[in-house]
């Protein structure tokens, strides 16, 4: 069971909030969808609730409060792509992935069940075929599998994806928001960003949708993402040849 | 490269460390044999003092402090994520100069040995202290080096003018000796005063590997991966000044090796910055223990500078390098 708690939380930064008394509660079998226009607050939130920025207010899981667990505790419980894909010096995707299990041992000697969580992530993502390629050779779409198969490797309950589809084709974008969802499916939890609409209405159980920092709605995919939200929150539009500018 | 050809790897860096330790004692103006050469390790002859306290000490001297500067360089690129980054790039090195230069300048150096390599490690540690109070732990690496850089120009122009000041040229040559990077006439206690610090700065480095590992993703992911960033970031900066600070107290200013150990030594452990530090201080100390034995072949009447020669090779291998590098840490 999991039981995700976020109360009152504010984000600020040099006296201007970034997210202002943001809650909700969240569970097992959730795949959220975080949408919103560019500079809503959307990294910012799951920036708090990985962990990896200080906030106010209370990121609880099973009671206990995030920002009291050791960073390897909090690492086995919830796993954070960020939207950077940086990878410093050239280490193989295979090497990259492993880093999934630091919270587990060494990062250099894998035991046989870190070992076997690897291959489960890489086979997962699809990544066998370049699994022992330079990472830096990589291609945008390979690397955004390493990075999720990294963050599949820690299996923890909880994944939190920073838009994990940006840059990404069409075939690959829907092929990892259908991993994610299925890992939710399968009793995760997933708090998702993404900016493709159209994707969350699709694969996610709910979405948050954030404006200026605060929270607009947080509803199923249909009662979220209405015709009003799409004209006042992100000013655009569908017509039937698809989005466009809502005051054309 | 396997695990396997890693082990044999570090074996062969061990032995060729040890080899140069043994040629520098070999090896001399003195014209010994190599047979009176050995069997001085054990006797109280004539060269006996010429191996034991004067060639042994001094490629000991210059292994410890090119293998601290190989070790420091490999840290600091782990934790800045940038295969440019070494003590010098960050004022570290600038830093202990200063403060040597100050005990040579004030005159504290003649009345107790150990107030150069005191001046030396205090300093480093200010510099390291000022980097981590500037950013409150929290500078971006390409901030951290533009401060560095600060540091550095700051304590070259108070170097400047301490031996513009200079009250008379005995010790304005002392100042310019030592700022060159020297090994020459280094003894034993020499060592002692500064091996303390070596060991502490080194020990605080391995603690910061692991972490230095998962900085390879960037500071958020490594974060999220269980990394204590603030711990890491802590342990790598005072372990390298550590480390800076003893090798500049004893062998004065040399560059270049923080740059050109790890870069060689990265290969045998497939690039992971964390697992570097053992191997680039191997590969440090074979550098400078083999430059000096190099320099002391050289047939000049006065002996080239221990940190001339390192600068005559390492800064081409540094352009190298920098020309090399597609991504530097934004």
């Amino acid at each position: 069971m999991i039981d995700f708690s976020v109360k009152n939380l504010t984000v600020e930064r040099k006296g201007a909030a970034l997210l202002r008394n943001f809650n909700f509660t969240a569970g097992a079998g959730e795949f959220i969808g975080v949408v919103g226009p560019n500079g809503a607050g959307k990294s910012t939130l799951l920036r708090a609730l990985a962990g990896v920025i200080s906030s106010d207010g209370a990121v609880t899981l099973g009671g206990a409060p995030v920002n009291l667990m050791t960073p390897r505790e909090r690492a086995r419980k919830i796993a954070y792509l960020p939207q950077s894909r940086e990878i410093h010096w050239a280490m193989t995707a295979e090497a990259v992935v492993s880093l999934g299990r630091f919270a587990y041992g060494a990062p250099h000697r894998l035991a046989a069940v870190d070992a076997a969580a690897v291959e489960a992530a890489l086979a997962a993502a699809d990544c066998g075929s370049f699994r022992d390629r330079d990472a830096s050779t990589l291609s945008g779409g390979e690397l955004a599998r390493i990075h999720l198969a990294r963050a599949l490797a820690a299996e923890t309950p909880i994944i939190i994806a920073d838009e994990p589809t940006a840059a990404l084709d069409l075939k690959h974008a829907i092929a990892i928001v259908d991993l994610l969802n299925r890992k939710a499916a399968a009793g995760g939890l997933a708090i998702v960003a993404l900016h493709d609409l159209d994707l969350a209405r699709r694969f996610c159980t709910r979405i948050i949708v954030l404006n200026a920092g605060e929270l607009v709605a947080d509803a199923a995919p249909e009662a979220a993402l209405t015709d009003q939200v799409a004209r006042e929150v992100f000013e655009v539009a569908r017509d039937a040849r698809g989005w466009r500018l809502a005051d054309q | 490269m396997s695990d396997s050809n890693r082990t044999a790897a570090g074996w062969l860096l061990a032995v060729v460390s040890f080899s140069v330790l043994i040629a520098a004692c070999l090896i001399g103006p003195a014209g010994l044999s190599a047979g009176e050469a050995l069997s001085g390790f054990f006797s109280d002859s004539a060269s006996g003092v010429i191996v034991r306290e004067i060639r042994l000490p001094r490629a000991l001297a210059a292994w410890l402090a090119g293998a601290t500067l190989g070790a420091s360089g490999a840290a600091m690129q782990g934790l800045l994520r940038n295969p440019l980054a070494d003590p010098g790039v960050l004022g570290v090195s600038a830093m202990a100069a200063l403060g040597a230069v100050a005990a040579i300048y004030f005159n504290l150096s003649a009345q107790a040995p150990w107030a150069t390599p005191l001046a030396a490690i205090l300093f480093a540690l200010a510099a390291t202290f000022i980097l981590q109070t500037l950013g409150a732990g929290r500078l971006s690496p390409a901030r951290l080096i533009l401060v560095g850089v600060g540091l550095s120009s700051f304590s070259g122009a108070l170097i400047a003018l301490v031996m513009n000041l200079a009250p008379n040229p005995f010790i304005l040559s002392d100042l310019v000796n030592w700022l060159f990077g020297a090994v020459a006439n280094r003894s034993f206690n020499d060592i002692m005063l500064v091996a303390p610090f070596m060991a502490a700065g080194l020990v605080a480095a391995l603690f910061a590997a692991p972490g230095l590992t998962a900085l390879s993703l960037g500071e958020e992911a490594a974060a999220s991966i269980g990394a204590d960033i603030e711990k890491t970031r802590a342990l790598a900066i005072v372990g390298a000044a550590l480390m800076t600070g003893a090798s500049v107290a004893l062998a004065g200013a040399i560059g270049f090796v923080g740059i050109v150990a790890p870069h060689l030594a990265r290969p045998f452990v497939s690039q992971d910055p964390g697992r570097a530090i053992i191997p680039a201080a191997l590969v440090g100390g074979v550098i400078l223990s083999a430059a000096d034995l190099f320099i002391r072949l050289l047939p000049f009447d006065q002996e080239l500078k221990l940190g001339v020669a390192a600068a005559l090779i390492g800064a081409p291998a540094f352009i190298w390098v920098a020309a090399r590098t597609q991504r530097i840490a934004r």
